[in-house]
């Protein structure tokens, strides 16, 4: 079924609506015609009936007349004129609609037929038709103006000839609806699949996705609309990429001098005798310097995930193992990391996923970077990859506060921890992941376990 | 070790020279691609540590060039951009190892001890020579029998060269290049007083003389 809001159901409901106004329309027109023809047709029959019977007339009241009374002409009984006929008996003859009443010109009834009432009608004794409640009635004028024949015919038969052709004519009008409804229905969805296709397009795309939507066989009416939107997917890409290529470069700007000042300072620490005075100093400085370089590799990271960093540029999934290889090799070489990171490489060949492998790189630096800040020194923090596209980084540690959870992927967060850290991490990955369609859920206690934490990195596939 | 160092960042590039030459390494120092092209082409270097945004292009294009000419020079890529498509690139051009800046200038020394290792043939960093001697090449460590003892920047700088090369004989000139930097002085006999101070200290059998040729160790 569609939303009652949909353009499908719009359309269809307007459809449906105009056809059945039209058709009915049209069928009251025919009927109304039919009605004026059925009438023309009835009375022609009375006016030849009238005429025709008029020498027979003559000749019967030759034969059979009477002056003081009035002839009553039976109809044929059926089968009576059968004789050398080749027609069906009863049906041939069927019922009797007309009846006549001959009277001269005082009034007087001659002759009538037998389903002819006895009272005279009460049409006038002038040639031409005449309508009373009950019946149509044609009077001619024969026998040079003294006798006038009156031909009837009962207007209930005239309204059941009128209402059985129309009810022929609506019957299968009213059961063909249905079945307009339903080819209305079928039409309208055919003729809305290329608008459904730009839907389920643009529906299936993450937020960081802004290649240009299909168009070829987009009909005319929303061509215009689709490279509107692409126009303006187009701006808005190149206002992203210039975003992501200025933190690149500001993230180049940034380093190499602190690069400087650290690796001038570390010389000073190296070169200062051990007693003197400068030293501490020299150690704070230091220190502050790692800091400042982790904080603002923490800032350039979220300004590139706002700025849309994400999915593959080739809109397609990669592998990714490699890249997760080097992240873990990477983060095993600092003091932080060294030793403490099981990882088996198990699945690792198999992960592949729609994102850029930049991106990952993040996401994995910090969810790794956290479990090793946060978690029990002494215990190993597990990196695994769970079929081909989600990852669980793990690590020991006191069970996180369920209000706290909610906190964790918030900025600039750092829950009840005394581990540094600039409380970005988490924020930067939910970025991502939320960029690419992906998603990361955060589990404390680990499951199947009494403590520890768990972040597990659902990787969006195409 | 002879190492080429090609960073633009003055101040960075000095730090850093100053940390390997304090270890008894030599160092020459560039900032432009162009320049280094021309070094490499005259001398053989141990090491190349290569920043990838240089003045006059990309480091990784003379990586490139220098790995298409044949050239088997272990090279560390020092690089500013922390994407790991940048590392990535830079590992299929032929880099050995990376460093991602700011980072530990003793991180630095590890790197380059661990990347000369594997380009000697022998990974493990603890070498056994005649006499009981043992070298421990990351920790910069000369024992015998298990008691340490000390060397010098330079004596240490002679002695890595040599065990980095078991058995192979190295000419007084590879010797004097693990020496000394670029532009420095060099006497004639510097090589040989290097080698018999450390004789004195471990002893008169590690290092050979091969008549004629140079130095060896081992073999």
């Amino acid at each position: 079924m569609f939303s009652t809001k949909s353009l499908q159901f719009a359309l269809t409901k307007r459809l449906t609506v105009m056809v059945g106004v039209f058709w009915i329309a049209g069928s009251l027109l025919a009927d109304f015609t039919m009605y004026h023809e059925m009438q023309e047709v009835f009375d022609s029959s009375l006016v030849k009936s009238a005429y025709r019977y008029a020498p027979l007339i003559d000749d019967y009241l030759i034969h059979n007349g009477s002056d003081s009374q009035t002839v009553v002409v039976k109809s044929p009984e059926p089968g009576e004129i059968r004789t050398g006929d080749r027609g069906e008996g009863e049906d041939e003859i069927g019922t009797d609609y007309l009846m006549y009443q001959v009277r001269d010109v005082s009034g007087r009834l001659l002759l009538r037929s037998a389903n002819a009432e006895e009272e005279p009608f009460s049409a006038p004794l002038l040639e031409g038709f005449h309508t009373d409640d009950d019946f149509r009635i044609y009077s001619a004028v024969v026998h040079d103006g003294t006798r006038v024949i009156q031909v009837a015919e009962s207007l209930n038969h005239r309204h059941e000839a009128l209402i059985a052709s129309v009810s022929a004519q609506f019957l299968p009008i009213i059961l063909l609806i249905p079945a307009v409804i339903i080819g209305i229905i079928f039409a309208v969805r055919q003729g809305l699949q290329p608008v459904r296709r730009v839907r389920d397009d643009i529906e299936a795309r993450s937020e960081g996705n802004l290649s240009p939507i299909e168009q070829d066989d987009a009909p005319d009416e929303i061509h215009t609309m689709i490279t509107a939107v692409n126009r303006l997917m187009e701006k808005l890409d190149a206002a992203l990429r210039a975003e992501r290529t200025f933190t690149a470069h500001s993230a180049h700007e940034l380093r190499t001098p602190i690069a400087a000042a650290l690796a001038q300072t570390q010389r000073l620490l190296l070169e200062l005798p051990r007693d003197h005075p400068g030293l501490k100093r020299a150690q704070q400085t230091e220190e502050s310097l790692k800091r400042l370089s982790r904080l603002s590799e923490k800032l350039l990271q979220l300004a590139r995930a706002e700025a849309g960093v994400g999915t593959s540029p080739t809109g397609k999934n990669q592998k990714l193992g490699t890249t997760l290889g080097l992240v873990i090799d990477d983060l095993e070489r600092v003091s932080d990391g060294a030793g403490r990171i099981r990882w088996d490489g198990k699945n690792a060949a198999a992960l592949n996923a729609n994102i850029d492998v930049d991106a990952f790189a993040i996401c994995m630096r910090n969810l790794i970077e956290n479990a090793l800040k946060h978690g029990d020194d002494s215990q190993p923090v597990a990196i695994e990859v769970v079929g081909s596209n989600v990852i669980t980084v793990s690590n020991d540690g006191d069970v996180v506060d369920p209000k706290d959870m909610t906190e964790l992927t918030a900025r600039f967060k750092r829950s009840h921890t005394k581990a540094r850290g600039a409380g970005l991490g988490l924020s930067i990955v939910e970025t991502i992941m939320r960029n690419t369609g992906g998603k990361l859920t955060l589990q404390s206690p680990r499951p199947g376990k009494p403590d520890g934490f768990m972040a597990e990195l659902w990787l969006h596939q195409s | 070790m002879r190492i080429l160092l090609v960073e633009d960042e003055v101040m960075l590039a000095e730090a850093v020279r100053d940390h390997l030459l304090a270890a008894g390494e030599a160092v020459d120092h560039t900032e432009s691609i162009q320049d280094a092209e021309i070094m490499i082409r005259g001398t053989n270097y141990d090491v190349l540590l290569l920043d990838l945004n240089l003045p006059d292009g990309r480091g990784i294009d003379l990586l490139r060039t220098l790995r298409r000419n044949g050239s088997a020079m272990p090279c560390i890529i020092l690089t500013a951009q922390d994407q790991i498509s940048d590392r990535i690139e830079g590992l299929n051009a032929g880099a050995d190892d990376y460093l991602v800046k700011p980072f530990d200038l003793n991180e630095l020394s590890a790197r380059l001890s661990a990347v000369a290792r594997r380009y000697s043939g022998n990974p493990n960093p603890f070498v056994a020579l005649a006499g009981g001697v043992e070298v421990d090449l990351a920790g910069r460590v000369v024992m015998i029998n298990g008691a340490q003892i000390d060397v010098t920047s330079r004596e240490w700088a002679l002695l890595d060269q040599m065990v980095r090369h078991p058995g192979q004989t190295l000419s007084k000139r590879q010797l004097e290049e693990a020496l000394y930097e670029f532009g420095a002085e060099i006497e004639s006999n510097t090589v040989e007083v290097y080698v018999s101070r450390l004789r004195r200290k471990i002893g008169k059998d590690v290092i050979k003389t091969v008549r004629g040729v140079g130095y060896r160790v081992g073999g």
